[in-house]
């Protein structure tokens, strides 16, 4: 009996998880390389300084333009050549990735401002505002889109978080995660396929829109409508309607939250339980991290809470979702031609791999780290090891949030219409609410701590 | 029934792959469905095996071919 030929879409090289996992894991084994050898990453993850007066800024770029050079050269091939892999051109990436590369600089560069706290200036939040009304207001040449993979990006930032983030605290937060995750989930799915089956709305589409609010967002959906078969039509209503309140929740929770003086851990918590993408909701928790001193907690614990919550909670789930789905689809409504079959196997395929980079960034780090003090871990490994990771971490998710910017062009999105907006806003409703209540009153002591 | 067909990977060897109407490449899937670049992708593993079928107008996981199969 022959055996189906492996659908070449479905080669793990053909897939942008395993490429962020291999450039983030990359990174990390060369600072620890590094590291031990006596030398650091620092040369390579160069930042503008804090400055007061712009002749700092203009004397660091002097001096360190071979620095902000190979660190440009080093993403454009790391990126590029990933994207080259997946079917994208390497030349039509370049030119456009500079200008990304360039923007990022700027953005960095207003964000070490040392008033710029006081202006609210968060690099995750200009960068996103610069992007949307460039996007928005202009017309963009069509070459530029080429080098604006925000997933590419986000994914790398996310595996080189786990860097900076211990394994045992993964361990011991994940079932809280899991925990609050699932009932916000369930419910918010809950919620919003009754409401759209309610309005008259078809199943299929209803679920799509479901796991979109519930999830992990424009990912979760289009896993979905594969998996239960969706109209073509569809899926692009469910993305505009995630996007348009992604992009909303940004600004929206970590302003609210700063109103509401909530320690930057309680509100990394929350923002990971209500937001919608990893990519906005990173935007949202870096940007909260920023308040850190304005509020309690430390800038990381928004970034550790978000991620715990978003990315152990929410996004490894949602193979199990599809196929559940699937089996619904098929058993409970009715069936149309081309609306595929269920497949147990769809867990894994569909499973975001980047979180098992993430997951052995940790490993290897708190590996490698944890034979000292912690006093030790502080002064020596933070500043040579970790810290240059962070940096680059920082590096990759500017280029993603100025992405997200250029990339959301209002007026190309599919018109959601009345009943599938209304709907997933009942889910929103819900999900915002039942993630405040669970991230600052049942979960509210453990998440301001985390980590402590 | 369908534990057996959950079980053993959709239709197996009777999927979409190889139809001249299952749409896989991801810059047209991308270009097909507006916004989905802006927060995934259409490289994205989530994305599993998934296709955009021009016959039926659907997404779908390709697991189950149908009379419209055109190779």
């Amino acid at each position: 009996m022959t055996q189906p030929a492996p659908a070449r879409a479905s080669a793990f090289y053909r897939k942008e998880d395993w490429w962020a996992v291999g450039i983030g894991l990359v990174l990390v084994v060369a600072s620890y390389l590094l590291f031990a050898n006596g030398a650091s990453l620092r040369w390579l993850a160069v930042l503008p300084p804090r400055w007061t007066s712009f002749s700092q800024v203009v004397a660091d770029l002097g001096a360190n333009w071979p620095r902000y050079g190979a660190q440009f050269a080093f993403w454009a091939v790391a990126f590029g050549g990933a994207l080259a892999v997946l079917g994208h051109a390497f030349r039509a990436f370049l030119p456009s990735f500079a200008v990304v590369y360039v923007a990022a600089y700027a953005i960095f560069v207003l964000g070490q401002w040392d008033r710029a706290v006081s202006y609210n200036l968060e690099p995750p939040l200009v960068a996103l505002v610069l992007g949307l009304v460039l996007a928005n207001t202009l017309t963009l040449p069509s070459w530029l889109h080429a080098g604006l993979r925000g997933e590419l990006y986000v994914k790398t930032g996310i595996v080189l978080l786990g860097a900076t983030l211990p394994l045992s605290l993964i361990l011991l937060a994940g079932p809280v995660a899991i925990a609050q995750a699932s009932i916000v989930s369930v419910v918010t799915f809950t919620v919003i396929f009754w409401v759209a089956v309610k309005l008259g709305l078809d199943r299929r589409f209803a679920a799509v829109l479901g796991v979109g609010g519930a999830v992990c967002g424009v990912s979760a959906a289009i896993a979905v409508a594969g998996a239960v078969g969706a109209r073509k039509e569809q899926t692009p209503v469910a993305i505009a309607a995630v996007v348009l309140w992604a992009i909303a929740m940004i600004f929206v929770l970590p302003f609210a939250a700063l109103a509401l003086h909530l320690p930057t851990g309680i509100a990394g918590a929350w923002i990971g339980t209500s937001e919608f993408a990893d990519a906005a909701g990173l935007a949202a928790a870096q940007a909260y991290g920023g308040f850190a001193g304005k509020v309690g907690g430390s800038a990381e614990q928004a970034l550790q809470a978000f991620t715990l919550m978003k990315v152990v909670g929410r996004d490894v789930w949602i193979g199990v979702w599809a196929v559940v789905l699937a089996v619904v689809a098929t058993t409970r409504w009715s069936e149309g031609p081309g609306s595929g079959a269920p497949d147990v196997r769809e867990i894994w395929r569909r499973f975001p791999k980047f979180v098992i980079g993430f997951l052995l960034a940790s490993a290897f780090v708190s590996l490698v780290t944890g034979h000292g003090s912690l006093a030790d871990y502080n002064r020596v490994e933070v500043p040579k090891l970790v810290a240059p990771l962070k940096d680059l971490r920082s590096w990759a998710f500017i280029f993603c949030f100025f992405s997200i910017g250029l990339t959301t062009r209002f007026r190309d999105l599919a018109a959601t219409g009345r009943r599938p907006m209304l709907a997933f806003t009942a889910g929103v409703v819900v999900n915002v609410v039942l993630g405040f209540v669970l991230s600052v009153h049942v979960f509210g002591s453990y998440w301001q701590h985390l980590g402590q | 029934m369908i534990w057996a067909t959950l079980w053993r990977g959709g239709a197996g060897r009777d999927g979409c792959q190889g139809c001249a109407h299952f749409l896989t490449d991801p810059p047209a899937v991308e270009a097909a469905l507006p916004g989905l670049a802006i927060l995934s992708s259409a490289d994205a593993s989530v994305r599993g095996g998934d296709g955009l079928c021009l016959a039926h107008g659907r997404l779908t996981n390709g697991q189950r071919r149908c009379a419209a199969f055109a190779a």
